[in-house]
């Protein structure tokens, strides 16, 4: 795993407040890795570390077997959560600045930003002053910065935040383009769809320490219980029966079907069979790896957004459209 | 460490394009360039619509058996305060100060307050005898005219007392001829005669003055920039892509240029003032002197001032970009900025001292 990212042990003091507890994860070469976690939790710390922005009071970080104080600062592609940008500066001159700083040409950055322009679908912006434009295409500008000097890993906080379900998806498409390229990518967010869809592995922070890490898929699976969705027509959705059964829990009753929490060591199948025998007619039976939002709440005792939290991105994201 | 080039060109460049093109910078370097036109034309416009008129003052003479003609001590005392007591003054062009007798109290003090006069000196006896003086004219304590008047006043009160006292006006003027006095500069070689005193002292200040405002005007910009870039996330953005150093030196560079830009569209103001002002003292039918007057000084002297200029600059913007770093809001930019203020505040004080004394050994000693 030498030519992966290494996070190792980090720890990160600010005065009495411990922001990051030894943290570690490792992010494969190629892959697209998610950093989950409450507001607060040291995800844009790790990330800030990583980038050598700031020091850790001790542990280290190496890509490719090297001391990330030691990489080029080409080796890394930023985007901050928001802001990041000269709000009065045009936006082809402004890209061009940090293209430059990273020391790209001035004619590559001007066909690279045309052509992130265009896919991006706002090719008339080149001319327009970054505080004129919406807080998508701003993130869509954010991104072309992080990425016009081709790094190969891209480092992203909170990327998806505050963007509308278009710029989301167009977003998305940039991440798999740049996944294509064989640049690594890593982002930190609390919402839990986009890192399902995207990612391929993950590391799940609470309160500056790596609860867990790894593949998705062995992340899922290592929590040790399965998800069942079931519906019958035998006891209504109440199916008090299912709670009966040892070691099942139910997560959740929805509208037209129950959802289930199985003990990894029991089939789940027995439940359909003791429906079936029960005489009861099964029109829903779905066997599911657990969600990475339950995932999150079994290691972190809480959901990664609080409802307060929900509302104002959900505001957000509104009036964004 | 990676190299300062080409990074702090990019860093450099984008800030003074920001700081040039912004509307304040515009409007600021505009109007501060009017100001100095002006400026430089005052003189000659003050001078072709009569304020610069030369200074009249009526005397009336009520005492008798006076030693000396006031008349002739005024008017030689108020010389010598304006042009140094030049023997062939030809009064009328050269605007130099006038003193007439009249014999009417009443109407000469009338004629002080409609303005055709500017001051009234009445010479009389007291009780005892000696001569006293009242002066109507402006009350401020430091008005030219008033001091000149005040001197020629002590001077032919002590000759009536030493004429009353039986000393003759032969003995008089040897009482008070000057000494022999000998001025000897402790560095020879740093003597100046009259005329480089006269360029020391107004470059000094110049020097002076240009960079304390340099430095407090645009070191304040430079604060500002920082806390601007460190208030959004621009900053991350930047400290990814650039060393700090990087950031540092072409920040302070770019601020840098942008002062100097605007302080040479203000030299160029001046030049045009200054040139301008020939013709335009020929149409307004005004003496050329009358325009603002500039020391003689060597290409080597403005070469000094630059080096000085831009070093005090750089040392305090450096301090300035420190302070705008240790905040996160723009606001309190300023704030944070007051103590890097300090410094060039108190250096500026020690070199106003310096200044009036150039022939002091090490005056051109930093700061």
């Amino acid at each position: 795993m030498t030519l992966s990212l290494v996070v190792d042990s980090i720890t990160k003091r600010f005065g009495n407040v411990v922001a990051l507890d030894g943290a570690s994860f490792t992010v494969a070469p190629g892959r697209i890795f998610g950093l989950l976690g409450a507001n607060g939790a040291g995800k844009t710390t790790s990330m800030r570390i990583v980038l050598d922005i700031l020091r850790a009071d001790s542990g280290r970080v190496t890509w490719q077997g090297i001391d990330n104080t030691s990489l080029p600062r080409r080796t890394w592609g930023y985007l901050p959560e928001e802001r990041g940008l000269y709000p009065k500066m045009k936006v082809g001159e402004q890209l061009r600045f940090f293209a430059a700083l990273y020391g790209v040409t001035d004619a590559d950055a001007r066909a690279e930003i045309e052509d992130w322009l265009e896919r991006f679908r706002i090719p008339d912006y080149v001319d327009r002053r970054v505080e004129e434009l919406s807080k998508g295409n701003q993130q869509k500008i954010q991104f072309i910065a992080a990425i016009l000097h081709d790094p190969d890993v891209l480092i992203m906080d909170e990327p998806f935040t505050g963007l509308d379900p278009v710029n989301v998806r167009l977003l998305k498409e940039a991440f798999l383009e740049m996944k294509s390229r064989g640049k690594t990518l890593i982002f930190s967010t609390h919402q839990m769809e986009t890192v399902e869809e995207l990612c391929e592995a993950i590391a799940i922070v609470d309160r500056g320490r790596v609860v867990v890490s790894g593949g998705v898929r062995e992340v899922r699976r290592a929590i040790g219980r399965q998800v069942v969705r079931l519906t019958t027509d035998g006891d209504g959705n109440g199916a008090s029966w299912v709670e009966e059964l040892p070691g099942v829990q139910v997560t959740a009753r929805r509208a037209d079907y129950l959802e289930l929490s199985v003990p990894a060591d029991r089939d789940p199948t027995s439940i359909l069979r003791t429906a079936m025998e029960r005489g009861d007619r099964v029109t829903l039976f779905e066997i599911a790896d657990p969600s990475l939002e339950e995932i999150f709440i079994a290691h972190v005792g809480r959901r990664a957004v609080d409802e307060s939290e929900e509302h104002l991105a959900t505001t957000g994201k509104e009036a964004a459209r | 460490m990676s190299g300062l080039f080409p990074n702090v060109y990019h860093v450099a460049r984008r800030e003074y394009m920001t700081r040039v093109r912004g509307r304040a910078f515009v409007i600021t370097s505009a109007l501060l360039a009017l100001a100095v036109l002006a400026l430089m034309l005052l003189p000659t416009v003050l001078s072709a619509i009569g304020v610069a008129d030369p200074v009249e003052v009526a005397v009336v003479v009520e005492a008798e058996d006076l030693p000396a003609d006031p008349i002739i001590l005024l008017q030689t005392a108020m010389l010598v305060g304006t042009d140094g007591g030049s023997e062939d003054p030809p009064a009328e062009d050269r605007g130099a100060p006038r003193v007439e007798r009249v014999d009417e109290a009443e109407e000469a003090a009338d004629a002080v307050r409609e303005g055709d006069y500017d001051a009234l000196l009445t010479i009389t006896r007291d009780g005892d005898g000696d001569l006293a003086f009242e002066f109507l004219g402006s009350a401020s304590p430091t008005n030219e005219t008033r001091l000149q008047v005040t001197q020629a006043a002590v001077g032919l009160a002590s000759l009536d007392r030493l004429e009353r006292a039986g000393v003759n006006q032969a003995e008089a003027a040897e009482i008070f001829a000057p000494p022999t006095f000998t001025a000897v500069p402790i560095d020879p070689e740093d003597a100046r005669n009259q005329e480089d005193f006269f360029g020391a002292f107004i470059l000094s200040y110049a020097v002076v003055i240009l960079t304390f405002m340099a430095i407090l005007t645009y070191g304040n910009w430079v604060a500002q920039s920082v806390a601007e870039e460190k208030s959004g996330r621009v900053m991350e953005m930047l400290i990814t892509a650039a060393t700090p150093r990087q950031l540092l030196v072409g920040k302070v560079l770019g601020t840098g240029a942008a002062g100097l830009s605007q302080y040479l569209a203000l030299a160029v103001a001046a030049i045009v003032g200054y040139i301008a002002s020939g013709p335009i003292s020929g149409v307004l039918d005004v003496p050329v002197e009358a325009r603002i007057a500039l020391p003689a000084l060597g290409i080597g002297t403005f070469v000094a001032f630059g080096l000085f200029f831009l070093l005090g600059f750089l040392l305090y913007s450096t301090l300035y970009a420190a302070a705008g770093s240790m905040v996160s809001r723009v606001e309190d930019a300023q704030q944070a900025a007051g103590p890097s203020s300090t410094w060039p505040s108190a250096a500026t004080s020690r070199r106003s001292w310096r200044s009036t004394t150039p022939t002091r050994p090490g005056w051109r000693s930093w700061p």
